[in-house]
């Protein structure tokens, strides 16, 4: 009999909604609400002895939340951990992921579940996660493709993009069939013979983005100006990261005709500010661009800035940015955008 | 290949270093202000080029700061 101990929010175990999202951890007996599909479909030789849940807020926002309740999983004494789904909601999406990366961490056998676009992924740190829906009404097929997961891991498998497995598996070493120089003189012979695809290092699989449609007259609309250049009014009044952002922020530029040193700096913590702490506009080029409006060369200038931190950004964080940014902009009437990168 | 384009980034101006995409300190203020001005407006060309792809629109050696940016690299769908 395999043990597994399942980990859900307070809205799945029935403790409450937002009311209830300050809820500490806590452990019940057995299975409970989606657990006990989840029970069905792992089948006679699982048995789910225990559920431990958690209040959203409290699991997002605890410092020692994944601490708490991995100590609740483990007492326990589960075979495997098995985590969410969290689908696409933000902060039990956190509260998954960093449970799932604590309990590797511990040596324990561990598979969440959330959509791939939930911020929780990257907080899992390279442990397991597979693909779950976007919402709790494909709870199912989610559970589903958790309880299989868990099948497979609890058989000692390892988990692959065909399990669901969401985000780059880390690296295991393994021994080859054959020596490095076959190896090599068998992927040139492949490529010769027209194999294009044949590889051991694939390269990372970036999205193809469709190019927007060319602006037809700049002079007609608004454009803005955007920076992951971490550009920020000198107190950085929201505290906006320097490495690994999360977040983003947005600050005015009206009747701004320049960005002064002192004013503004910037908190990017990839390279030294100097230069861009002496002017800002070495990141942002208001001046310029306050220029070229003035001149007519564009319509308007968006009347603030986006920014973030690029600086070992996930590229799930970095997607959601580029979507929220598109969305605000969209909803601004802005038509065209300048993004500087360093 | 820039790591600009390896991503994927659709309408690209190259700058002249990590720290400063709008600037380059090794100028006198008037000139870097120029040299930031050359960038922003290649920009608004790029904003107003048809792309198909991931395409580098330079104007580091224009002279003529006028409707066409001038090197090979944009003519696709331009």
């Amino acid at each position: 009999m395999t043990r597994v101990v399942h980990y859900l929010n307070q809205f799945f175990t029935g403790v409450g909604g937002e009311d209830a999202a300050s809820t500490p951890p806590a452990r019940t007996d057995g299975a409970v609400g989606p657990g006990r599909k989840l029970q069905a479909l792992l089948g006679d030789d699982f048995e789910v002895v225990a559920t431990v849940s958690c209040g959203d807020d409290y699991a997002a926002g605890e410092p020692e939340a994944a601490r708490e309740i991995l100590a609740l999983v483990k007492e326990a004494k589960p075979d495997v951990v098995v985590i969410g789904p969290a689908f696409s909601s933000g902060r039990y999406g956190l509260a998954c992921g960093r449970l799932a990366a604590a309990a590797t961490q511990a040596g324990l056998a561990v598979v969440a579940a959330m959509h791939q676009d939930n911020p929780g992924l990257a907080e899992a740190a390279g442990a397991p996660v597979v693909r779950s829906g976007e919402a709790a009404r494909e709870m199912g097929p989610s559970l589903e493709t958790l309880a299989a997961a868990v099948k497979k891991l609890s058989a000692g498998e390892d988990l692959t993009e065909a399990e669901g497995r969401l985000g780059k598996p880390p690296r295991r070493n393994r021994v080859a069939d054959q020596n490095a120089a076959r190896r090599a003189v068998a992927l040139v012979l492949a490529r010769l013979g027209g194999d294009k695809e044949a590889t051991e290092v694939p390269l990372p699989d970036f999205d193809k983005v469709t190019p927007a449609p060319p602006v037809e007259d700049l002079s007609e609309v608004t454009v803005a100006l955007v920076s992951e250049g971490a550009v920020v009014p000198a107190d950085n009044p929201d505290k906006l990261e320097s490495a690994r952002a999360t977040r983003w922020a947005h600050y005015s530029i009206e009747g701004r005709d320049s960005l002064p040193a002192g004013e503004f700096i910037s908190v990017h913590g990839g390279f030294s500010t100097v230069a861009a702490n002496e002017d800002p506009q070495r990141i942002l080029p208001l001046d310029v661009a306050r220029q070229l409006e003035s001149e007519g060369a564009i319509g308007r200038l968006h009347h603030e800035y986006l920014v973030t931190a690029g600086n070992g950004t996930s590229v799930g964080n970095a997607k959601r940015f580029g979507t929220e940014w598109v969305a605000d902009l969209r909803k601004s009437g802005v038509r065209a955008a300048i993004l500087t990168a360093t | 290949m820039s790591i600009a384009t390896r991503v994927g980034a659709p309408r690209i101006v190259p700058t002249r270093g990590i720290p400063f995409p709008t600037g380059d300190p090794s100028l006198g203020t008037e000139q870097e202000r120029a040299w930031r001005r050359t960038l922003v407006e290649t920009a608004l060309v790029a904003l107003s080029t048809a792309v198909d792809e991931p395409t580098v629109f330079d104007g580091s050696h224009q002279s003529n700061q006028g409707e066409h940016s001038d090197t090979s690299d944009n003519t696709d769908g331009a």
